[in-house]
Parts: structure tokens; sequence; C-alpha cells
């Protein structure tokens, strides 16, 4: 398995002592799909999403589930495209350009 | 790939909320790629300077429309054998950028009266922008409410 599914884990740090809160450090991810990070609740027990196109880490998001749609691949398509809304996601996780030019180049 | 450094030091922001357009000076930090550059986020770092309790909610969020003529700042290289980089960081423009209503990349809450937030991106999950260009190639770390004076970092890795 490759280090974005086994072991390799963001680090956030909150630290709210001086004001009278607690230091709270949790493992992150980012998801592969829609590039938000996620704070890993070290309490969960259900399953976490998985990508096996991208063998990576995916989030909650029905849409980040729905279809593969890889960072990388998203950058270079930007790159091709841009002024392209390709990187940004809806609230939901889905693509804001055709779905399709993920798979065919079509992106309108 | 060299690492870059930009901050934004002593600001009071403003609680921007998604779509909130031409956003005044100094009350965000944004990082702006150039139509040659690629960059990723790989730590995001917030320092919180308010005399009193206050509670900020700070989101790094995408741009629908970028700041017209940028003041540019440069990043610091965190290794001084670096070229300088290509991408830039921004506090001011003539007119301030526009905020996607788009999903947010992060969200990091924090109290502002001595509250530090630091988060490390996992090896290849960072944060990506690219090509200059609204809506891929600039992002902009402000508040969605709260408006203790903070202090934020972003570094970034340049491709």
């Amino acid at each position: 398995m490759s280090k974005r599914v086994k072991g390799g884990k963001g680090l956030l740090i909150i630290d709210n002592r001086a004001s009278g809160g607690k230091l709270i450090e949790m493992h992150t991810m980012t998801c592969a799909h829609c590039h938000s990070v996620v704070a890993l609740n070290p309490e969960r027990k259900r399953s976490r999403g998985y990508c096996p196109k991208c063998n990576a880490y995916i989030c909650d998001d029905r849409k980040c589930s729905t279809y593969c749609a890889p960072i990388e691949k998203c950058v270079e398509l930007a790159q091709k495209y841009p002024g392209l809304p390709i990187l940004p996601r809806a609230y939901d996780g889905g693509l804001v350009v055709n779905p399709e030019i993920l798979t065919q180049g079509k992106p309108y | 790939m060299a690492v870059y450094t930009h901050g934004a030091v002593g600001y009071t922001p403003i609680a921007h909320a998604d779509g909130a357009s031409a956003l005044a000076n100094a009350s965000y930090q944004a990082v702006r790629t150039e139509t040659t550059s690629t960059l990723r986020i790989v730590e995001l770092f917030i320092g919180g300077e308010a005399t009193a309790s206050t509670v900020n909610r700070m989101a790094l969020r995408r741009l629908s429309t970028n700041g017209a003529t940028p003041t540019n700042q440069v990043p610091a290289a965190a290794n001084p054998l670096s070229l300088a980089s290509t991408s830039d960081g921004y506090v001011a423009a003539t007119t301030g950028p526009t905020i996607a209503t788009t999903q947010h990349l992060a969200n990091l809450a924090l109290n502002t009266f001595g509250g530090v937030i630091r988060w490390v991106a996992a090896p290849n999950e960072e944060i990506w922008a690219t090509a200059g260009t609204a809506p891929n190639g600039e992002m902009v770390f402000d508040s969605i409410s709260g408006t203790g004076v903070v202090s934020t970092d972003i570094k970034f890795e340049e491709i």
C-alpha cells in the first residue's frame, strides 16, 4: 500500500491552553478527490472511504465516492483549461465542471 | 522541490461568508500562482493575538475572482539556495478577491486569545493551486466568523 493510505497522515495541533482550553493533536487526511482536509476522529468505528483507482483515502462526501477525480489529473486539466473551475468542488464534493472532462476530455 | 513561506502578521480578519467580494485589504492572506507555476500548500499556521477571548473560525478557500493588481509579497525560501519563487503571497490589492461558493479546503477554529493552530499535510496530500487563473490559481486564508487578531503563515512547495 502506498504511503497515502497507510501511515502517511497529516497532523493538526490546536493549542488553546493559553485561554483555558486544551491542547488537541489529531491526525488529518486530505481527500484524494475533493482535496478537503479531514480531521480524523479517533473514536470513529466505521471504515473510511477508499478509492482503489487512486489508492488513496476519500472523504464521506457523497460525490467523492461516486466517481474518481484524482487531484493530479485535475491539476493537469486545470493547466490545460485555465479558467474552468476544475479544482474547486461543490459543497457535496462534486465536480463543478462536466464530469465527462475526466473520462472523455469534454469540458462542456 | 523548494519550500517557501508567506506570512501575514497581526491583522484583524473580517468575517467573510462564501461569495464575499472585494475583500478589504489586510483582512485576509492569499497565495497566488502565475500561469507558469504550480504550488501545493504543505503547512498552515495561525497564531492568535487577541487581548480577550475571541473564537475565530478560519478557512482556506478558493477564489472565484482573483484580486486585481495584488501587492505581491515575495515568499521566503526555506532553503537559502532555492531560487526565488514564481508564486507570491498578498494581503492587499486594488480590488480584493472574491471567495468562491464552493467547498472549503480546510476549516480551523481557535480561541485567538493566545491560541495556536498548526496543520501539516501528509506527504502527497497537499492542497494544490495552479496556472494563475481563477478559480484554480489562488487561495485565500481568512475568517468565516470571529474577528480576533491573528498572524497566519502559509508554507508551500513550488512545483
